[in-house]
């Protein structure tokens, strides 16, 4: 027999992990509906049928909402509230009856066109983020036309058919992701959708393999074909031959096993062979990662990454609107420290995407930013400040300023918190009085002088992404130079040494959050040099704390003092790739 | 009946969520509820009639109530609505 030549669609990755099986076609289809009328005296038991599907529709969204994962509950029942919501509806209900009723449409059509007849009115709107909501209208609209389709024969008999199967469909709705799940399906594509709709979310907290917006998936992909869907990247590949099957059967093992290693490694407690206890905490960019960071049970958020809250948007959050946000973060985290930098923008948000050397730009990452930019604005400051404090009450909250470069800025940003903690006081709003203020370490001047700069504050936070780009004088934007960023030059590494040591002897704690902590090359080296806190994006953490719980410190300190000194690059590799061995 | 006049001021407007929990505050009352922009005016208990109104951030709309508990159906709207319907 011939075989067939691979093909490989592409889509945009949305669920991680791997599905090798058969694929399973689930077409909601948009014209299967046909023009259809019934006869005058059927009409009321036709109502009684549509009666009886939209009492089926909210029993199944209702099933779904118990199924949830605790953890992101509160997130996804609120779009489910919506979608019982619009099946309660009464005058969408009672338009639909009235076709039924007066022009004897069949139940399929009379909700076929009360649906065109809301698209139509929501096409007019001009607001896009209101204008996409025709989708939730859609998806109950096809969950109640199944239902009439279905009727009794739904569940159990899907629920069997879908097991090891994957399932390929257009359009993917919420109820769609949760019965794969349950029929323990192997995976899902479905040929539009993006990766932040309700459906995709799902799939990643049901870790469920899924790609999405794979253009014309349903002309190629047909009923029992053979497919490999590769959730990470997101791949789909039909007719794989059998080397393209073996890559993947080997990866999914991999995955599988690492996982598996990896989860029980996250219920151990982070202390190196030598008894040494290392801290290992996670950097928060969007508040969607918290759930993350618990999974994989973060010592703390070493780095709360502000400015979300900031950008996209003409004016400045307000206090109470920081507050809320703040609120929700520090409450979920409970006693685990929250350290909060300061609002960082200025820098590479503001760098156009096509600078090249030659043509003079400004150079935003010396430009006014981090602290200067608060310096010079204090009201946002303060704002930010007053939001801070008042969660200090509510968990184990702590303050970072970052990109500070002088002693002075400390003080003027210290006045500042005082300012922002009496105007507190007189509106009767309470605070961690003691609550910690520290830096982040990234400019050459504070990590030179840290031994100085650290006794004006309560800890250090090491920032290598900056602290490496200005130590080495680089445009990390700039493609033609950035060949010259190396966290672990001589001089990068001799001020982290520098400021870790200062941290020792003044007895104030000092962290990593670049991207350096997330680095697994890099760890045992940092452990050498004395780290003891590390702070990196939470995905890294599983690999990274399997690295630390199998280090022991007293063998790394004398080849990393080894590599702080060496000069020949070469030679530094070589004794990294040593260090990484023992 | 009771009238107030109200700016949406919440950063998405009146969208699902917010509508939905505008439908679940009005259906506790006995009062009609409608909301009104420029000439178009919805039923505050259909959550359809809110989201095709369109009301993005910004939209200036006229609340009324009138029925036995139109005092209170008004003034928790108002504040469910001042309050930007509690988001984050």
């Amino acid at each position: 027999m011939k075989s067939k030549t691979p093909i490989l669609l592409k889509g945009l990755p949305v669920s991680k992990g791997i599905a090798i099986g058969r694929s399973y076609l689930i077409e909601h289809g948009k014209n299967i509906i046909k023009e259809k009328y019934i006869k005058k005296e059927h009409v009321s038991r036709e109502l009684k049928m549509l009666d009886k599907s939209i009492d089926l529709t909210i029993k199944e969204i209702e099933v779904i909402k118990e199924k949830i994962n605790p953890s992101i509950k509160s997130n996804v029942d609120l779009f489910l509230d919506t979608h019982i919501m619009l099946v309660k509806d009464e005058s969408f209900i009672n338009n639909i009856k009235s076709r039924i009723s007066e022009k004897l449409n069949s139940p399929e059509w009379a909700i076929h066109n009360e649906y065109l007849s809301i698209k139509q009115s929501f096409n007019d709107i001009d607001d896009t983020y209101i204008k996409q909501r025709i989708d939730d209208v859609n998806h109950v609209v096809k969950m109640i036309i199944k239902n009439l389709k279905l009727k009794q024969e739904t569940a159990a008999s899907s629920k069997k058919s879908l097991t090891d199967l994957i399932i390929v469909t257009d359009d993917l709705s919420p109820s769609d992701v949760v019965l794969a799940y349950d029929s323990n399906s192997l995976g899902i594509i479905s040929e539009f959708g993006g990766r932040s709709s309700h459906s995709s979310i799902l799939t990643r907290s049901l870790e469920l393999p899924s790609t999405v917006g794979v253009k014309n998936v349903l002309s190629i992909i047909k009923n029992g074909d053979d497919i490999i869907l590769d959730g990470e990247e997101g791949i789909v590949i039909i007719n794989a031959d059998d080397k393209i099957k073996a890559h993947y059967m080997q990866l999914k093992k991999k995955q599988e096993k690492n996982k598996k290693d990896l989860s029980t490694i996250l219920n151990r407690s982070n202390v190196t062979l030598d008894k040494t206890r290392v801290e290992i905490m996670a950097n928060l960019e969007l508040p969607q990662e918290l759930k993350i960071i618990k999974d994989k049970k973060a010592d703390g958020i070493g780095l709360f990454r502000t400015e979300y809250l900031y950008v996209d948007r003409h004016d400045f959050p307000s206090e109470t609107e920081q507050y809320e946000a703040y609120k929700k973060i520090v409450k979920n985290m409970g006693k685990l420290p929250v350290y909060f930098r300061t609002l960082d923008i200025g820098a590479d948000k503001e760098v156009p995407e096509n600078i090249k050397t030659g043509s003079i730009v400004r150079n935003p990452a010396l430009g006014l930013r981090g602290i200067r930019y608060s310096l010079n604005y204090n009201n946002i400051f303060i704002n930010q400040i007053k939001a801070i404090l008042r969660v200090s009450n509510l968990g184990n909250v702590k303050i970072m300023l970052p990109m500070i470069t002088t002693i002075s800025e400390i003080h003027k940003a210290k006045e500042l918190i005082l300012a922002a903690k009496r105007s507190l006081v007189k509106e009767r709003k309470k605070f961690d009085e003691d609550i910690h203020v520290g830096i982040m370490v990234e400019i050459p001047s504070c990590a030179v002088l840290a031994n100085k700069f650290a006794k004006h504050v309560d800890f250090f936070s090491i920032g290598t992404n900056d602290l490496v780009q200005y130590t080495l004088a680089i445009d990390r934007v700039d493609d033609e130079v950035n060949y010259l960023y190396d966290p672990i030059n001589s001089a990068v590494l001799s001020l982290l040494k520098n400021i870790i040591n200062a941290g020792t002897k003044n007895k104030i704690p000092v962290s990593l959050c670049g991207e350096m902590a997330g680095d697994p090359n890099y760890t045992k080296l940092l452990l050498g040099l004395g780290l003891r806190s590390f702070s990196m994006h939470p995905s890294a953490i599983p690999e990274i704390k399997n690295i630390i719980i199998n280090s022991d410190i007293t063998m790394l300190t004398k080849i990393s003092k080894k590599i702080i000194n060496c000069d020949s690059n070469k030679e530094k590799m070589k004794l990294i790739e040593k260090l990484n061995c023992i | 009946m009771k009238v107030k006049t109200i700016v949406i001021n919440n950063k998405l407007g009146l969208h699902a969520r917010a509508a939905a929990k505008i439908v679940t505050l009005t259906n506790k009352y006995e009062s009609i509820i409608e909301i009104n922009k420029g000439d178009k005016c919805a039923d505050a208990k259909s959550i359809m009639k809110i989201l095709m109104l369109s009301a993005p951030k910004g939209t200036e709309v006229k609340i009324t109530a009138s029925g036995k508990d139109e005092n209170l159906a008004i003034k928790n709207l108002e504040s469910l609505i001042k309050d930007k319907f509690y988001e984050e």
